[in-house]
């Protein structure tokens, strides 16, 4: 009996000091005490929370190079787009400048052996393609094409053996064979040591072929060299488009 | 002996209650590690020292609320009270401190929540299903993982 009485004395009294504390809350004392007790458990809280922020920073991390990464590759695209703009436009204003119909065509591969250099092209003869075609971009000549299917094509481009190409300086109008045996230049054969022909001068298709038409731009002289036993020049042409670096090109059709 | 025991539990309680609760939340409900150290004390003694106990850290735990300071004593001291001598004291012990602490929880975060939310528009039915049932639920599970921790010592007087 008497363990009872005191169990709900006990209670009684608790729950009225509980109530009278909920009534009288926010007091001077209590407010003391409770910074007392904030600077006590503050710092060791601080401590503990160390480890969700570690891990809060290493998945913010993670979040953020996957982020970048992906912002890294839209700028690329970015520039891609550019650039190919760039390109095209250059394209365009040339085939509008020109007596010439033309087939615009993307390199989708290449052949940079060391016997058949050749480019791969996403037109064919759906799109009115022939072998034999010249192969142009807005800076000069490229080459011809070799093999046409519907859809692709074969381009056989200067830095090949067996290609060949009528040109002359565009400057004195001096006629020669154009082709190439090994390295970036061309061999400009065929001339007589008595012509004149300068380092600077433009070598552009002679027109006398059947397949390129003139006065397209094949290259500049580079290197003339009259030591050689013979009665020929040998001069070296720095092509005018960059071979390795292609990515459109424009396969002349015919005359509009 | 006992005492030291018992004290070493309620600062084991109030430690993790500091600094790992937190780490617990689930949408903002959190477990009551100090209402599982009542609760088990209360058990395993009487509802006087269960009383008493459920005062004293309800009124260390109200000492961190700036609004409702003596809600926590009020709340802990009838757990302790209920917890103190249940019908079913000295059946299977360890099933039956489950479910005291099942009990108790539910009828503390009761009283703990409809005070807290008094004067809101949170009637006494979404404060039950959305704070109450949660909140005992998730304490009565990590209290049933710590009771099963304790070594075989803690079980018999």
């Amino acid at each position: 009996m008497k363990t009872v009485l005191k169990d709900y004395l006990a209670l009684f009294f608790t729950i009225v000091i509980s109530l009278i504390l909920i009534y009288s809350n926010d007091n001077n004392q209590l407010r003391v005490l409770r910074v007392w007790l904030l600077n006590c458990t503050g710092w060791f809280q601080e401590q503990a929370s160390i480890y969700s922020r570690v891990k809060s920073v290493y998945q913010d991390n993670r979040k953020l190079q996957k982020e970048n990464t992906e912002y890294a590759f839209e700028l690329m695209r970015s520039q891609e787009a550019l650039l190919e703009n760039v390109r095209l436009r250059k394209l365009l204003h040339f085939m509008s400048q020109q007596p010439y119909e033309f087939v615009p065509a993307s390199v989708i591969g290449s052949g940079l052996t060391r016997n058949v250099n050749t480019l791969l092209l996403n037109r064919g003869k759906l799109h009115g393609l022939q072998k034999n075609m010249p192969v142009v971009t807005a800076e000069g000549m490229v080459g011809k094409l070799l093999t046409v299917s519907d859809e692709y094509s074969h381009a056989h481009i200067l830095y090949d053996r067996y290609f060949r190409v009528s040109a002359k300086v565009q400057r004195t109008r001096v006629n020669g064979i154009l082709s190439w045996e090994s390295g970036r230049f061309l061999l400009l054969n065929q001339i007589s040591k008595r012509m004149d022909v300068q380092e600077g001068d433009v070598i552009i298709t002679s027109g006398f072929s059947l397949i390129f038409p003139e006065g397209i731009k094949i290259g500049i002289v580079v290197q003339i060299d009259d030591s050689e036993k013979g009665l020929f020049k040998r001069i070296l042409v720095q092509p005018a488009v960059e071979l390795t670096q292609l990515e459109e090109v424009l396969i002349i059709k015919g005359m509009r | 002996m006992k005492l030291f025991s018992y004290a070493f539990l309620i600062i084991i309680c109030v430690l993790l209650q500091l600094f790992f609760s937190r780490l617990l939340d689930i949408k903002g409900i959190r477990p009551d590690f100090l209402l599982i150290v009542v609760v088990w004390i209360a058990y395993r003694e009487d509802r006087f020292v269960g009383t008493i106990l459920g005062f004293a850290i309800g009124l260390l735990q109200d000492i961190f609320e700036p609004q409702f300071f003596g809600l926590s004593a009020l709340a802990k001291s009838i757990a302790g009270f209920i917890a103190g001598r249940p019908f079913y004291r000295d059946l299977n012990i360890k099933y039956w401190t489950g479910v005291n602490l099942g009990i108790n929880s539910f009828i503390h975060d009761f009283i703990y929540f409809n005070i807290y939310y008094l004067g809101t528009d949170a009637s006494i039915f979404k404060t039950t299903f959305r704070y109450v049932i949660p909140g005992s639920f998730y304490t009565l599970i990590i209290g049933i993982i710590f009771y099963n921790l304790l070594p075989k010592r803690y079980w018999y007087k």
